[in-house]
């Protein structure tokens, strides 16, 4: 670790202590049934374009930053459900807005009041652009979650503060097992996740590319697929969904998405439960994807705890690479065998010196949940 | 993106014990100071410039990594031939982990930093290679007349200020993971430089199959402590031990010491 990223550990852990208030832990999870949220069905059609292009250059100009608290106490109710307002795409360019359901929008809203009153703080003002407070104390003694065993690599994989340098990714090689074979491979060289019969859950920026503000065509999703193998098929796409606030407002907080398929794999891999937590300890978490610097087309997975819980992000040292895009971020509790996705991972390292995942507040939650409703 | 690739701050641990009349100094590599190359651009082909550097044809994950661009580690060696490793530049705003290859040229001058005063026989590059090769070795060829490509980088040394000192191999021990193994050999100094200049760093490249398999040690001292080459001034010989503590295990893994004289893949099995 880094000097800076040292000082940068106890910075944070400081402001966590100050916030820390006394709150009663809130969360929601879906475990993996259709479910019924209420999408509303309100919807406007118009023509999408698409970016087909092979060799297509992602985002290279970012002209997005974190929505640090000074923005966010500004978000009026208007402001927060266009941030959360559905995006859907067909393949043929049709366009369908979905609005937040009102749970949705009251979620985030109450959330800038959270942030809104905790900036009253001065000593931590500067700090509150993304602090979740609430959060496990530092050396891990409160981590839960352990490694999805994928054969030999519990043995193999080492606690999160020893992992940084050295590549210590698994192979997994029993990608028809579960739920391993919920994971797979979508063409334009992300990872993604089945969370319902026929939902994926994915980046944002694996659906939608802001630096042209063009959806992407090549989507189609690939379950357990292991080298050139792809035990249940390549599977097209329907629909792909993702908020104004990652297609228009381009910011990474929002950068989250699902790609709904052509048919319902779901019902023979199974699919993945996903939920969020307020406040969300420093878990032990999963990843699996489909890096670009491994053999074409295999599966590999990453366990590390995560080191800074953000009010949007979630950052770790777990070991990724360009193609995890997508991969989804999930707890496994030992004490119940039960797995739940908190995160989506999004981005590699950045000034924090940590890669990052998009994470499953109550607003992503309830925009998942009504997508899955109504597709 | 990537791999979480971090560099040590403080350098390996230094352990000096005596036995009998002679002493040796123990440097140690713990896994958190390993740095993979698991998540540095490939090396696609190399070209040498007429000042001390080279051009490399790079490809990386995306655009953004391409934007980003290499950053590069190298030092003199007391045997005259300056080496460079080919590592990724972090983006401080993250860069998107979407897979969609960009290639991009880059010009790598290795400036004073690099070569206090020095000049080098030849360049040697290590870098991620494409599949199948297990580490690219190269020294480029084809010499240009001039800086040409798209992005004109700076090479950085692997600690300031510092030069490579020749190390001469005895003996290789292995032990279980995750202790690791080690290696021996002694090492040249100039006068006035002790053990406790040195420092060790690991750099673990990948195989075509993505597993790690070579680890390339680097030894570096402060350049007035690098003695070697034909203008000999070493008088002080340690006898050193650097022991590599890696989680990893060692079937089909190999060791390079680029401060040997002619380095050598080494087996760990």
């Amino acid at each position: 670790m880094t000097p800076h990223t040292r000082n940068l550990s106890v910075l944070t852990f400081s402001a966590v202590v100050l916030l820390c208030a006394p709150s009663v832990a809130q969360q929601g999870v879906d475990p993996g049934s259709t479910g019924s949220g209420g999408g509303q069905p309100n919807s406007t059609q118009r023509e999408a374009s698409f970016d087909n292009r092979d060799q297509f250059v992602p985002p290279s100009r970012l002209p997005i930053q974190d929505t640090y608290v000074k923005q966010e106490l500004g978000l009026s109710e208007e402001q927060a459900r266009d941030e959360l307002t559905g995006i859907a795409v067909t393949p043929d360019g049709k366009v369908e807005f979905l609005p937040p359901t009102d749970e949705a929008v009251k979620g985030l809203i109450e959330r800038v009041q959270q942030l809104k009153q905790r900036s009253e703080l001065p000593s931590v003002r500067t700090l509150l652009g993304s602090e979740e407070p609430g959060t496990a104390g530092p050396g891990g003694t409160e981590q839960q979650g352990a490694n999805e065993d994928a054969g030999s690599f519990a043995q193999k994989s080492v606690r999160a503060e020893s992992v940084i340098g050295a590549d210590t990714r698994v192979q997994v090689t029993n990608t028809t097992a579960y739920p391993f074979r919920t994971v797979g491979r979508i063409d334009i060289g992300c990872s993604g996740t089945l969370i319902g019969p026929r939902h994926v859950l994915t980046a944002g920026h694996c659906v939608y590319n802001i630096d042209n503000d063009k959806w992407y065509s090549q989507l189609s999703f690939s379950p357990g697929q292991n080298g050139s193998t792809r035990p249940y098929g390549k599977i097209g796409w329907s629909r792909a969904i993702s908020v104004k606030g990652w297609t228009q407002n381009h910011k990474r907080d929002y950068d989250y998405a699902m790609i709904v398929l052509s048919s319902d794999i779901g019902q023979t891999t199974g699919w993945m439960g996903y939920g969020w937590k307020n406040p969300l300890p420093k878990y032990n978490i999963n990843i699996d994807g489909y890096p670009g610097d491994k053999p074409s087309g295999t599966m590999w997975h990453a366990f590390c705890g995560i080191d800074t819980v953000q009010t949007y992000r979630l950052y770790y040292a777990c070991d990724t690479f360009g193609g995890m895009s997508g991969s989804k971020v999930h707890v496994f509790f030992n004490s119940d065998q039960s797995r739940i996705i908190y995160g989506i991972h999004a981005y590699g390292v950045d000034s924090t010196g940590l890669n990052g995942a998009t994470r499953i507040t109550e607003s992503v939650f309830n925009n998942l949940k009504s997508w899955k409703a109504k597709y | 993106m990537r791999l979480a690739v971090r560099f040590a701050a403080a350098g390996a641990v230094v352990f000096v014990s005596q036995v009998g009349m002679a002493q040796t100094t123990t440097l140690t590599v713990s896994p958190r100071e390993i740095v993979s190359l698991a998540n540095a651009p490939e090396v696609l082909e190399l070209r040498g410039l007429a000042e001390p550097g080279f051009i490399a044809r790079l490809r990386f994950p995306n655009s953004c990594y391409g934007n980003a661009g290499p950053s590069v580690r190298a030092g003199f060696s007391a045997s005259g031939i300056a080496y460079a490793i080919v590592l990724q530049r972090t983006d401080p705003r993250g860069c998107p982990d979407i897979f969609q290859p960009v290639e991009r040229d880059a010009v790598v001058r290795l400036g004073p930093e690099v070569l206090p005063g020095v000049n080098p026989r030849a360049v040697r590059v290590i870098g991620r290679p494409v599949p199948p090769e297990v580490v690219h070795l190269a020294t480029p060829s084809g010499e240009k007349s001039g800086p040409a490509g798209e992005t004109v980088i700076e090479a950085q040394p692997f600690a300031a200020g510092a030069g490579l000192p020749r190390f001469a191999f005895a003996r290789l021990e292995t032990l279980p993971p995750p202790q690791g193994y080690g290696l021996h050999g002694q090492v040249t100094l100039a006068p006035g430089c002790a053990a406790a200049d040195l420092r060790a760093q690991l750099y673990e490249a990948p195989n075509a199959a993505g597993a790690a398999a070579v680890d390339i040690v680097v030894l570096s001292a402060p350049a007035r402590c690098v003695a070697g080459g034909s203008n000999d001034r070493g008088t002080s010989v340690t006898d050193l031990s650097v022991r590599v503590e890696t989680p990893q295990p060692h079937q089909n893994r190999y060791v390079y010491v680029v401060n040997e004289a002619d380095p050598q893949r080494r087996p760990l099995f």
